[in-house]
């Protein structure tokens, strides 16, 4: 049976965050952990290509959390397995170590038709995950897609470009990135997420997978964070004055546009 | 040591109803439904799709053999969004009586019922009260039912019955409450699944209600009305008292269901607080503001907790045989008395927070203590009843009917 793996980071839930006005640093402390959004428009299409074709679902996720919950959400939306990789350094690795462990686990599987990932994560949005991933496993790649079809051993991909739409057929094995236009993700049903918590999850090491610290975390990052803060708002406070309120009205819609805002 | 922890399937539980919730009932889809006169088919159709309707019937039947924390914490959720509490009511009234039914209904009801009432083609109401009364069931109620071979013959009236519209469209009926023999008292009342919907004999009539009035209340006189045999709930002659258990269970539900509300209130004040300005600040910056959240909130919380405790005993009564009837009367009896006044006073609390804005129909919060107030009047028994049954079970069932047979 072909196998669809889906790459599933655990993000901060980014309405939640809260920006510390001294520093403008993001408040990450009891910021709850969810499943990327994008990812789980990538988890719910895998879970459509197991519906339509008969496909297994595998997730997989290293995270230097806790991730129980998060794997047992995908697994609710209809996921058949999940691989789980905990180190506490992963949360000083940048994507390039993230997209490592990845692949070195996905060659630890074996066997996949297709790779799916979301276009990017909802709280560092890189976008940079899945193509490496890609270039790590040796299998093409196409990113922001929209829509996929499974034809034989192919699989055919839409995606907007900035004038128009293409239409990409891959080989596969492939890594497609997608974005939250390609379907709406289901919520699990309390059977669901029942049947779900029986599913299977396999953890992994770092050595399980034949790496050591020094390949990860700030060690083997190749990109560093050296800080991370919120842009300070500038608020313009445009006041317009007309003496009729349809003159106003035209005034700020041009500045609008004049912004780029229309 | 004590661990107030959810499992984690219950906390991805709560993530999806609160996820479903926010997406059906925006607060302008709420205030639609608030003008009633019944909750409408597409809700109905939506809470089906993600396994709202009773979820405690058992896997066999189709259901979600959910236990009773895990039904209240979708309560919660549903009333956490849905503030006037006309979805959550008809949540909690399949969710709770559908456990009566499986508790005490014979295998054929069980079999002709579940399947529907899990897709939302049937609903499972509760009907002791009438016109007569409510709490004191043995004195208020006048229905009775005779045997004739397979089947009763019922004669009375029901009133005050939440859910009569839906059920006469989609059908379904009530645990319903009839003398079997009146001489006997409680030891005389029979306690039987009621179908109204195309039936001979009943003719329903609607009430119009100061508020959750999303959610139809009526009720339906019977006149020779045929029920079968298989319909009898428990034991004959012992529907008091099953239905008394259901009421444990169903006023655990109304409770959370108040909790949940009053927190989606609470919420929608803090960010109103937040916003408003008024003297050269936000409101949340008062510190006469800040106290008086700070009270409602813990109130909520603490309500909140005696009441999962009760879902929790009940939980333990029903798997593992702990807990005796007085122990779980006691939990339930502190639960539905505090949470409903509890949640009331902070919903009040709350639109005075929101000033004149909170007296109008565009804020959500009026229909919000229309809805709670259900509660604290007495639905699903008389707070003053609550008090009683507290007292009762706190000097010993021996010594308060000894000291009631003294005064009379």
């Amino acid at each position: 049976m072909p196998t669809v793996i889906v790459c599933v980071k655990q993000s901060y839930e980014v309405t939640e965050i809260k920006i510390n006005p001294t520093n403008n640093k993001p408040i990450l402390e009891g910021v709850p952990l969810v499943i990327s959004e994008y990812d789980k428009n990538a988890i719910e299409e895998a879970v459509r290509i197991k519906e339509k074709h008969g496909w297994n679902v595998s997730v997989i996720t290293a995270t230097p959390f806790e991730a129980s919950k998060t794997v047992k959400e995908a697994l609710a939306i209809g996921a058949d397995n999940a691989y789980v990789i905990n180190h506490k350094a992963f949360a000083e690795s940048d994507t390039y170590v993230m997209a490592r462990v990845v692949s070195e686990a996905i060659k630890k599987i074996g066997e996949y038709s297709l790779i799916l990932c979301g276009e990017g994560s909802s709280d560092s949005f890189t976008g940079r995950f899945g193509p490496m991933v890609a270039q790590f496993l040796g299998i093409p790649e196409v990113a922001y897609v929209e829509e996929l079809n499974i034809k034989d051993n192919k699989v055919e991909v839409k995606r907007s470009v900035e004038e128009g739409e293409e239409t990409i057929e891959v080989e596969m094995p492939a890594l497609l990135t997608v974005t939250s236009k390609i379907n709406e993700p289901r919520i699990p049903t309390l059977m669901d997420i029942l049947k779900g918590s029986k599913k299977p999850i396999t953890q992994w090491t770092i050595q399980d997978l034949g790496l050591t610290e020094k390949d990860i975390g700030k060690n083997g990052s190749t990109t560093h964070n050296i800080d991370f803060y919120a842009p300070p708002m500038k608020r313009k406070n445009v006041i317009i004055e007309k003496e009729k309120i349809e003159e106003a009205v035209d005034e700020l819609i041009r500045s609008l546009q004049k912004e780029g805002v229309l | 040591m004590v661990d107030f922890s959810f499992t984690e399937e219950q906390e991805l539980f709560r993530q999806s109803v609160r996820e479903w919730a926010q997406k059906t009932l925006p607060p302008e889809r709420i205030r639609e439904i608030d003008k009633g006169p019944k909750i409408p088919t597409d809700i109905i159709k939506e809470m089906a799709k993600m396994g709202l309707h009773a979820p405690t019937i058992p896997t066999e039947y189709g259901g979600m053999g959910a236990d009773m924390v895990t039904a209240c914490i979708a309560a919660e959720e549903i009333a956490r969004q849905d503030i006037t509490i006309a979805v959550p009511v008809y949540y909690l009234l399949n969710a709770g009586w559908a456990k009566i039914v499986d508790l005490f209904g014979t295998e054929q009801l069980k079999e002709e019922l579940f399947p529907k009432a899990v897709k939302g083609e049937a609903f499972i109401g509760i009907a002791t009260t009438e016109s007569s009364g409510g709490s004191d069931i043995v004195g208020a109620t006048r229905t009775v039912m005779r045997k004739e071979g397979n089947k009763y013959i019922v004669n009375g009236e029901k009133m005050y019955i939440s859910g009569v519209l839906e059920t006469l469209e989609i059908g379904g009926g009530f645990v319903t409450t009839a003398y079997i023999d009146k001489s006997k008292g409680r030891k005389g009342i029979n306690l039987f699944f009621c179908p109204i919907k195309d039936v001979k004999g009943v003719t329903p009539t609607t009430v119009e209600d100061m508020g959750r009035s999303g959610l139809s209340t009526g009720g339906w006189a019977m006149e020779n009305v045929e029920i079968p045999d298989y319909y009898l709930l428990g034991e004959e002659y012992k529907g008091f008292y099953h239905v008394m258990e259901g009421f444990n269970v169903a006023r655990t539900l109304v409770a959370v269901t108040c909790i949940g509300a009053a927190e989606g209130a609470i919420e929608m004040g803090i960010e109103y607080a937040k916003q408003r300005e008024m003297f050269g600040g936000p409101l949340a910056a008062l510190e006469g503001f800040q106290f008086q959240l700070a009270k409602e909130y813990s109130k909520i919380q603490a309500a909140k907790w005696i009441v999962y405790r009760a879902a929790w005993m009940l939980d333990q009564h029903y798997q593992k045989g702990k807990f005796t009837a007085s122990d779980l009367n006691l939990a339930v009896a502190m639960a539905k008395w505090l949470a409903p006044i509890w949640a009331f006073q902070a919903m009040v609390r709350v639109q005075t927070w929101h000033g004149a804005y909170g007296y109008t129909k565009e804020c959500l919060i009026e229909a919000g203590i229309r809805g709670v107030r259900s509660y604290s009047v007495g639905a699903e028994g008389a707070q003053d009843i609550m008090r009683i049954i507290i007292a009762r079970e706190l000097l010993g069932t021996e010594y308060w009917r000894m000291v009631k047979k003294r005064q009379l």
